[in-house]
């Protein structure tokens, strides 16, 4: 999120599009509230009538998947109608560089596609003989990102979009004109989105779709704007910022990789941009191997040998399960994940994890993915996995930090102790990390890395460790003295400074009133921004890339909403700044995203691997041929699926749309919810919503069980006949959707089919996440009981 | 006494339910074993650990579709029918709620039958009725009523009904203003929960027109050969019920 | 007369004979409940508070524990957490369960019979969970993890390029896990040369 959950008051419109907020963040509806209640819209794009469409005030159909035709003629529309927001795009917007003229875009692809991978040679800027880049402020050269936005998007008309998306005109419309008109100075657009934007193909360029038109309508920067990614889990943006995934280490640094950065000189070299806040970057890293190898210095290039180095294989989800299913993975730790349940093609990952020699699960409850080896369907004596379950402590059974959506890093205590054997996933980290650095000291491969690992959190071999020593590696520390720094500010590439994530400096800055545990409604914004309530990195910044908000001269688009305002000789500020506050107005405007080479919002971004604009492509498995272009599917997907997976375009076996989602009784895979009783009682078992007319075509009765079935499963589930679905008229024809939840498993109080037997095991261009919201299947009314060899677990 | 009537806004709910597990936390109720029918909705009814449930309706008028919620409970009335009721006085009209002296109360299910929102239920093993009291013993300490915190969006309030009438009031006018002619108050006059809806009641499975007995005139029926008859049967029904109930366990 | 006498029926054979309520009937509310008054202070007067932060969505609602003589007996949305301001939805609202139940048949506020309180270990090609000790559990999990490193570690790639790594061992971690425990179990991952590093960030 760029902004925050309070800060939802202050928009003039909110559009909730891939995200169903009522119902997995249903306390954003009070701030949603409190900005209708000021005359605020709320605007809601999703394939059902959802609990948040059935209060907003525009509800808008649409074919999943079909984000980007959407959001397209949002873009096209404001263009073509001349409401974006000039001033902005002129000076906070790379709308006036000018393009490589050999850059194109033909037949639905961008130049440089070769096979299943862009060369992105010409997705460059014009420079001239200085290496400047070439601009032309009056946005009129045919080569300059404005023309080529437009042009790009001129191609998503009305009639496109409605024949692309299914969504009745007049709904269109009227999310166009009510959205479209945030673009005037001084009002403010939010748009929020969820999991129904990411998991598909082209997730990533969904998400790029919504900033583009964010950008355009100067809705970035602003209170009441942003684009905000409503994370889907408590601490999914901490675990992420802490970087529990391949591609990273702590802080958004890039893990290294054999190929581009074999020696920390590389590394440097090539992850260090010639300009924008990622300059520091060898400052940050330098630092997080400080905090991890007491003797790094610059004379053994931070011990950066000892970081592991990717190879050329994909490390994501999709591709780890890919490892395992042929046999290359030989351990795993599933610790608090249930893939099982959860991973895209589960039957595909419960397959997966019969060939591994042992499999760690940590968890509050029996998870699908520990007790595979017992699940409906298999004999547990033909596998051979050895299984460890341990017992982990809930949320409330120990203490630490969490951070949300809106990057708040709040502290939370131990109420009670763990039941029984049961143990905090600190204890259980620094416990299983002593004992194998015990088992190095006999020797081993390379043990350097484990036994000079800087490991010291007390505790001995029974007691909790001391998170405070952790809080305090992670917000950093001066080496001499030990003593927490302030921020990030004072990072050093010399070895004098240690810090575990760069991000987080500043939120256990102080021992004595650790910023992370503060809790003071005092609100000197006015504007509910209680920035002595915990700490939002970085900085304690409430709203990111905040000089925005103010014209290049210092005065706020809004007055009435002012984040800052220069009154001549300073700022006047209520919140942090994103920029250098000790300069003219007139000089930081230069630099509005400051994190960005180019210091300027990217309406044109090669950093995308699939193309500078979001581009329409359909579903891995769809319904209809593209309706926009010539190119079906996103020509550099990820593909990680099994020969005879796929359903062919239009396919008769499988005519019907389906997509995943989530209901506000349950959460994730199910496993703490479906071992809440009071949470089975609100919603019991697994079920499946189609609408009435399909129903009837199938003879399927509301409350029947019934049968779904796609290239990678079947699965039970009771039928939910309700008009909050209907059929959507795509390219002339009738395309019929039904939902389904993905919550249930074999484990726990409620069991019941897991949807993802059903979902394919493709992913995002960029970032690989798997394509769970639309997939092609048939439904069809069974008897009660299906054999349990009717469901596809290989 | 943190108030004297609840308001239920249901143009602001969300349906989320966090009223329903409120309730559950805390007045120690334990969960129900339910099914899915074809309805989020559930339970879907009252019982002796369920006092307050959110109800789901679809609703097709022409060709809008409309989703709506509307929380239920105990509607608390001054003049309680169920009180009126009651052989051994002990249900009884506060300020605020309508209570009930446990000691008294033998289970016999006279204000189950007679509550014309269907509301009371009588767990027969404990031989005792349970139903929404209006978290009294919040209410008396200056709390709301433990759904009423829980309510992400407003669409609770708890306070008094010198405030609370008038907003709900202003309120029905401000929706039939902004597009929802239908708009009306429900409950007014009744007891100690009023509504706000923005369609007419059956679009919120709320009974229009619920029994129009006032507590007196029900008794005094009861006092009558033909209709204290009745009430002997129902009472017979209620005990063969038990019996039976107690001999499947 | 009529439409009540169609209610009698719907409603008395739909009368639960469950056991439920019993702790509140026979506990302390049963004659608190009796003379409704405010003589007796509310079941949490006397508690603890420990503030929390919801384990669910990413709101951040706050909300406090009730804690009485070392067990959590009610959790409720924190008023003075500027976010959600003592609200709470069905699933912050049932926080309770992750460790409390109310049984069905007494009625008394127990441990959820399905948390996991000790170590479990499922040998190959077993058919039941053997309980066993964190002694004996560490032990073993680090042996497994050295074989398989120690079976599978390259310190050079083809190109002679320093990696040290190991592609034969795989770790999924956690949103639903605290950012401490996070950063340990990056360390502790990465020390051991795993590559094969994910969660449900990518999911």
């Amino acid at each position: 999120m760029t902004n925050h959950w309070i800060d939802y008051q202050h928009s003039d419109v909110i559009m909730s599009i891939g995200l169903n907020t009522a119902e997995n963040h249903p306390v954003s509806m009070k701030w949603i509230d409190k900005a209708r209640e000021k005359g605020g819209k709320f605007i809601v794009v999703d394939p059902r009538v959802t609990r948040s469409a059935a209060v907003a005030d525009i509800y808008a159909p649409i074919r999943p998947g079909t984000d980007i035709a959407f959001l397209g003629g949002l873009i096209n529309y404001a263009i073509e109608r001349g409401l974006y927001h000039e001033e902005y795009v002129k000076h906070y917007t790379n709308a006036s560089y000018l393009i490589n003229p050999a850059f194109k875009f033909e037949a639905g692809v961008f130049s440089g596609l070769d096979d299943s991978k862009y060369d992105k040679d010409t997705w460059t800027y014009q420079t001239d003989a200085q290496g400047n880049v070439k601009k032309d402020p009056s946005l009129s050269d045919p080569n300059c990102v404005f023309q080529l936005l437009k042009k790009h998007y001129s191609r998503y008309t009305v009639d496109a979009v409605v024949k692309t998306t299914g969504c009745p005109r007049s709904a269109y419309l009227a999310v166009a004109e009510t959205f479209c008109a945030t673009g005037r100075p001084g009002k403010a657009g939010n748009i929020n989105y969820a999991m129904g934007i990411t998991q598909h193909t082209y997730g990533s360029q969904n998400v790029r779709a919504i900033a583009v038109l964010q950008l355009l309508l100067g809705n970035m920067g602003i209170a009441g704007g942003g684009v905000n990614a409503q994370r889907g889990e408590s601490n999914v943006q901490g675990s992420t910022d802490l970087a529990m995934l391949y591609h990273i280490i702590p802080g958004y640094n890039p893990c290294p990789s054999a190929a581009a950065h074999p020696t920390w000189a590389d590394y440097k070299a090539k992850t260090t941009p010639a300009a924008g806040y990622w300059i520091n970057r060898p400052k940050f890293v330098a630092s997080m191997l400080k905090a991890w190898y007491t003797d790094a210095a610059p004379g053994n290039d931070f011990r950066y040998d000892y970081l592991p180095k990717l190879d050329a294989k994909n490390r994501s989800h999709l591709g780890i399960f890919d490892e395992m299913y042929a046999g290359r993975v030989k351990g795993f730790f599933a610790w608090g994940q249930n893939p099982a349940v959860g991973g895209a093609n589960a039957g595909k990952e419960r397959a997966a994890l019969a060939k591994l020699d042992w499999l760690v699960a940590i968890d509050l409850f029996e998870t699908e993915t520990a007790g595979f080896w017992k699940r409906p369907g298999v004999h547990s004596k033909t596998i051979g996995t050895e299984v460890f379950l341990l017992p982990a402590a809930n949320s409330y059974e120990k203490q630490g930090t969490i951070s949300n959506s809106g990057r708040w890093i709040q502290w939370r205590y131990e109420a009670v102790h763990p039941p029984g054997e049961a143990k905090s996933d600190l204890w259980i980290a620094d416990k299983l990390f002593r004992a194998i650095r015990n088992a190095y000291t006999a020797g081993g491969a390379f043990p350097e890395p484990i036994q000079k690992m800087n490991w010291n959190y007390g505790g001995g071999d029974l007691d909790e460790p001391d998170i405070i020593k952790v809080a305090v590696e992670i917000n950093g520390y001066t080496v001499a003295d030990g003593k927490p720094i302030a921020g990030f500010g004072v990072l050093a590439e010399d070895g004098s400074t240690a810090c575990g994530c760069w991000i987080y400096a500043g939120y256990y800055n102080d021992l004595n009133d650790p910023p992370a545990k503060r809790r003071s409604r005092v609100d000197a914004s006015g504007l509910g921004m209680y920035h002595n309530w915990s700490f939002a990195w970085p900085a304690n910044r409430r709203i990111v890339y905040n000089r925005a908000s103010c014209d290049p001269a210092g005065r706020p688009w809004n007055p009435n909403l002012a984040l800052f305002r220069w009154d001549g000789g300073q700022w006047i500020q209520n919140d942090v700044p994103d920029f250098a506050a000790g300069v003219a107005p007139e000089e930081s405007a230069q630099r509005p995203f400051i994190m960005l080479a180019e210091g300027q919002g990217l309406l044109f971004s090669s950093a995308m691997a699939d193309g500078p604009f979001p581009e329409h492509y359909e579903p891995w498995e769809s319904p209809v041929k593209n309706p926009i272009s010539a190119q079906q599917t996103n020509p550099v997907l990820f593909d990680f699926s099994l020969p005879g997976e796929l359903a062919e375009v239009g396919s008769a076996d499988f005519p019907y749309v389906a997509t995943t989602y989530r209901v506000c009784e349950h959460w994730q895979s199910g496993i703490m919810t479906r071992n809440s009783p009071w949470l089975n009682e609100l919603m019991p078992e697994m079920f499946v919503e189609l609408s009435p007319e399909l129903a009837a075509q199938k003879g399927i009765k509301n409350g029947d069980r019934v049968a779904i079935i796609s290239k990678r499963g079947r699965i039970r589930a009771i039928a939910c006949v309700t008009s909050r679905l209907k059929a959507l008229s795509v390219s002339g024809r009738r395309v019929e959707v039904i939902g389904l939840p993905w919550h249930w498993g074999y484990a726990g109080f409620s069991t019941g089919d897991s949807a993802n037997l059903l979902t394919p095991s493709v992913g995002d261009a960029n970032t690989q996440i798997p394509e769970y919201k639309a997939f092609l299947c048939d439904i069809r009314s069974t008897p009660v009981d299906m054999k349990e060899d009717d469901i596809n677990e290989r | 006494m943190s108030g004297d009537m609840m308001l239920i806004d249901v143009t602001r709910c969300t349906a989320c339910r966090g009223c329903q597990t409120a309730c559950k936390d805390w007045n120690q109720l334990p969960a129900e074993q339910t099914r899915f029918t074809g309805s989020y909705e559930n339970p879907s009814d009252f019982t002796a650990n369920t006092w307050t449930r959110v109800a789901f309706n679809e609703v097709v008028n022409g060709g809008t579709m409309s989703w709506y919620f509307a929380k239920l409970q105990c509607m608390h009335c001054d003049d309680p029918i169920c009180a009126a009721v009651c052989p051994r006085q002990a249900l009884y009209k506060t300020e605020f709620n309508v209570a009930l002296d446990y000691d008294r109360c033998n289970g016999c299910g006279f204000c189950q039958v007679f509550c014309p929102y269907e509301v009371p239920r009588v767990n027969h093993a404990l031989k005792k009725m349970f139903k929404c009291f209006m978290c009294w013993d919040r209410v008396l300490a200056e709390k709301r009523p433990a759904c009423v915190s829980a309510c992400p969006t407003g669409a609770l309030q708890f306070g008094f009904e010198k405030d609370l009438l008038p907003a709900a009031e202003r309120r029905v006018a401000e929706l039939r203003r902004g597009g929802k002619p239908r708009a009306q108050l429900y409950g007014a006059g009744i007891g100690r929960v009023l509504y706000v809806l923005g369609d007419v009641p059956e679009a919120y499975k709320l009974n229009p027109d619920p029994v129009p007995m006032l507590g007196g005139q029900v008794v005094e029926l009861a006092l009558r050969p033909l209709q204290a008859l009745a009430v002997a049967g129902i009472a017979a029904k209620v005990i063969m019920d038990r019996v039976d109930q107690g001999e499947e366990q | 007369m009529k439409k009540i006498s169609r209610r009698v029926f719907l409603k008395l054979t739909g009368a639960t004979g469950a056991a439920g309520g019993l702790f509140f009937l026979l506990g302390r509310r049963a004659t608190d409940v009796a003379a409704q008054t405010p003589a007796k202070p509310l079941r949490i007067h006397y508690a603890r508070e420990v503030t929390t932060i919801c384990p669910y969505c990413s709101v951040g609602c706050g909300a406090i524990c009730q804690v009485i003589e070392g067990e959590v007996v009610s959790i409720a949305g924190d008023p003075d957490h500027p976010i959600n301001e003592g609200t709470l939805c069905s699933k912050g609202g049932s926080m309770l369960n992750l460790r409390n139940i109310y049984d069905p048949q007494s009625g008394k506020l127990v441990l959820n019979p399905n948390r996991l309180t000790k170590v479990l270990y499922r040998a190959p090609f077993g058919t039941e969970w053997e309980e066993k000790s964190w002694a004996w559990a560490l032990t073993e999990i680090a042996k497994r993890v050295k074989a398989t490193r120690d079976a599978t570690f390259e310190t050079k790639d083809t190109n002679g390029v320093t990696v040290n790594r190991t592609t034969a061992i795989a770790h999924l971690g956690s949103a639903a896990i605290d950012n401490e425990e996070n950063y340990l179990m990056h360390k502790l991952m990465r020390a051991l040369g795993v590559i094969n590093l994910d969660h449900h960030a990518r999911l």
